[in-house]
């Protein structure tokens, strides 16, 4: 990143903002490491400073969540986390919650990212979150009694279980409206999810998503294991990114040990994590042919993400990538001509792949199918924290609609092997990607 | 349309063929004998022609799975293992199936859905757990949030162990079960054994004990 004089970095501004403008935040003087900053705010501010960092210092929502420390200070602290990018950089707000009362301003208000996350936060932990635009449930289905927060410490599962409904579909009423449940196990080999579309005709009105089906309860598990058993957990939270999951626990392991794992196990994890990333492209450039009913392009995909698999399981090991990171490392080395064999393996796939798009692309019933459905707006995306190929795309659509008088053509920052390196953790592009197609 | 056709024409069938082979002289980690799934599949087809009149129709029951189970069945409909061709098949609604595959510990969240799901498929049907989770509860079986596999709704008939099971991990198992643990409840539930037609009607283990008590011992060589 180049700064032009007078400049400074997302954080730094971030840090005079605060400095500035809210007087009670107070910027903790230890910090953690170079470019990550603590700032403890009061809990009632915490929705202001959070909108700004948002709105005026570039930060983007990282996530949120509650820890339980009524036994040793009598409340619940609340972290915020912001990613300063372009630079490699966290600001995290700190806020306390009091124990009888564990309330606060909802943040939702100023960060939309915000949203799932408070939900959540509410479920499992009980702090609730004030003014909130949608203060339903989302982790807590039919049978969880109200005073249940499985993350508390003092929490045990008792004897018995009430059964009283909790939630509401929102209702859409009007003439010739019709609700449309679908799921929550649905046709295909596909994970559940209960949807309620709104609907006159063809147009929907409203969608409102029921989701929370599978949650297993991992967070609490993984509370006292050991590290061998965290690892273990982190690689099953998401199957299909379970190398990006290793490798977030595997860092934070490192970091609290004070480890810096050797350049050739960072190389090899980079490589790994591209792999994995490469896959579950594979899978969503599938997925959406899949939906467009383009079933050649879909099973060339598919035919390329077994290669791509079956090379991951000939070299590392696991066609999941599974047991490659542990902490303080890798588990597995590839020697010079294991290396050039994947470089030509994928310089294959790369070329299928292209040849999949290009055929994709000159099919009028694909593309009529695909354009302009699913508009994801710049300012959708921000508010939302969307990252990875439907960030950029819809930065870059943004761009190209300010400049597309001055520039022949604006595609050529949407192909997918010029995408840099990123890893997902949450599935976020991949969720994000697939709502680019019209598959409910 | 051309352009896409082209390649695998030029190829031919996939089908069977491994994805990726290592050339001579790079290290491998693990490599799966070469072909296994084609004989496999042929001994399923096999059976599947036998027990099903050469159709099993099966429907896929998440129950709170990580996905990767989800990914190898997907990849068991992929051009190179291509399950397909021996006709066994994946459908969108329970109703249209001999059977469930079912994935994950069984949340309690999705208890209520995966009864209904089982209640909505036709009788008799087959029960497939696919993966450690659904077959005991896996890593998470301690978890308060789940149930202990399928095993703890339902009468599960066969049982494909593995985190996750690859596809030819899959299609051995199912060749196994067979004549392994799952065979009996399969065949029984399946094929229920016949009335004799003359004389009166002793259940099977039964009449077998009552030969055993009135015949006389074979004399030992």
């Amino acid at each position: 990143m180049t700064l032009q004089p007078g400049e400074l970095f997302p954080l730094d501004s971030a840090l005079r903002g605060i400095r500035e403008r809210f007087s009670d935040a107070v910027i903790d003087a230890d910090r953690t490491s170079l470019r990550e900053r603590t700032v403890v705010v009061p809990a009632e501010r915490l929705a202001e400073v959070a909108g700004a960092i948002v709105a005026e210092w570039g930060g983007m929502l990282l996530t949120l969540f509650a820890l339980d420390e009524r036994e040793s200070a009598g409340r619940y602290r609340l972290h915020v986390m912001f990613s300063m990018a372009p630079e490699d950089a966290i600001l995290t707000l700190v806020s306390a919650v009091p124990e009888l009362a564990p309330a606060y301003r909802s943040i939702t208000t100023t960060v939309p990212a915000a949203h799932w996350l408070e939900r959540e936060m509410a479920d499992l932990m009980g702090v609730t979150p004030m003014h909130h635009p949608d203060p339903r449930p989302l982790i807590a289905h039919e049978g969880w009694p109200r005073d249940w927060h499985p993350l508390r410490k003092d929490f045990t599962t008792g004897d018995t279980i009430s059964w009283a409904p909790r939630w509401k579909f929102l209702p859409v009423e009007g003439d010739g409206v019709f609700e449309i449940p679908v799921g929550p196990i649905h046709a295909g080999i596909i994970e559940p999810g209960h949807f309620r579309f709104s609907t006159v005709g063809e147009a929907v009105l409203k969608l409102d998503a029921r989701l929370g089906w599978k949650w297993r309860g991992l967070e609490k598990i993984a509370e006292g294991a050991t590290l061998s058993r965290g690892l273990e957990l982190a690689e099953r939270v998401c199957g299909t990114c379970a190398f990006s999951h290793a490798l977030a626990f595997c860092g934070a392991a490192e970091e609290i040990a004070g480890i810096v794992p050797p350049p050739r196990a960072r190389a090899l994890r980079s490589m790994a994590g591209e792999i994995e990333r490469l896959l579950n492209h594979l899978t969503d450039l599938g997925g959406i042919l899949t939906d467009v009913a383009y079933v050649v392009g879909a099973s060339e995909m598919a035919r390329l993400k077994e290669v791509v698999q079956q090379s991951a399981d000939a070299l590392f090991g696991h066609r999941f990538l599974r047991g490659v990171c542990v902490p303080g490392g890798v588990q597995r080395d590839l020697d010079d001509a294991q290396q050039l064999w994947l470089r030509r393996a994928l310089a294959d796939v790369r070329a299928d792949v292209a040849s999949v798009l290009r055929s994709a692309r000159a099919n009028a019933a694909v593309m009529d199918r695909l354009t302009a459905t699913g508009v994801l707006t710049a300012q959708v995306a921000r508010d939302f924290g969307v990252t990875g190929v439907a960030a950029r795309r819809a930065a870059a659509s943004a761009t190209a609609a300010r400049t597309i008088r001055t520039r022949s053509t604006a595609s050529s920052t949407s192909r997918w092997s010029r995408a840099p390196a990123a890893t997902c953790s949450r599935d976020s592009t991949c969720a994000a990607t697939r709502s680019s197609s019209r598959s409910t | 349309m051309w352009e896409i056709l082209r390649r695998p024409l030029q190829r031919g069938s996939l089908a069977g063929e491994p994805a990726t082979t290592l050339p001579a002289g790079i290290a491998h980690a693990t490599r799966a004998a070469e072909s296994e799934h084609e004989l496999l599949g042929e001994a399923l087809r096999e059976e599947v022609r036998k027990l099903f009149r050469g159709s099993l129709k099966l429907r896929h029951l998440d129950a709170g799975s990580c996905n990767a189970c989800e990914s190898e069945l997907l990849a068991m409909l992929n051009p190179f293992y291509d399950l397909q061709r021996f006709g066994i098949d994946v459908v969108a609604s329970p109703r249209h199936a001999d059977g469930l595959l079912l994935t994950g510990p069984v949340t309690r969240h999705l208890e209520e859905a995966v009864r209904l799901t089982d209640e909505a498929t036709p009788r008799p049907r087959l029960l497939i757990a696919v993966g450690d989770c659904a077959c005991d509860g896996g890593f998470c079986r301690e978890s308060f949030a789940v149930h202990r596999g399928g095993q703890a709704l339902l009468p599960v008939d066969v049982k494909i162990p593995g985190c996750p099971p690859t596809p030819t991990a899959i299609m051995r198992a199912a060749r196994r079960a067979r004549s392994g643990r799952g065979a009996r409840a399969q065949r029984t539930r399946l094929n229920p054994p016949r009335r004799p037609r003359s004389g009166r009607y002793f259940p099977f283990a039964i009449s077998r004990w009552r030969a055993s008590r009135f015949s006389s011992p074979r004399p030992r060589a």
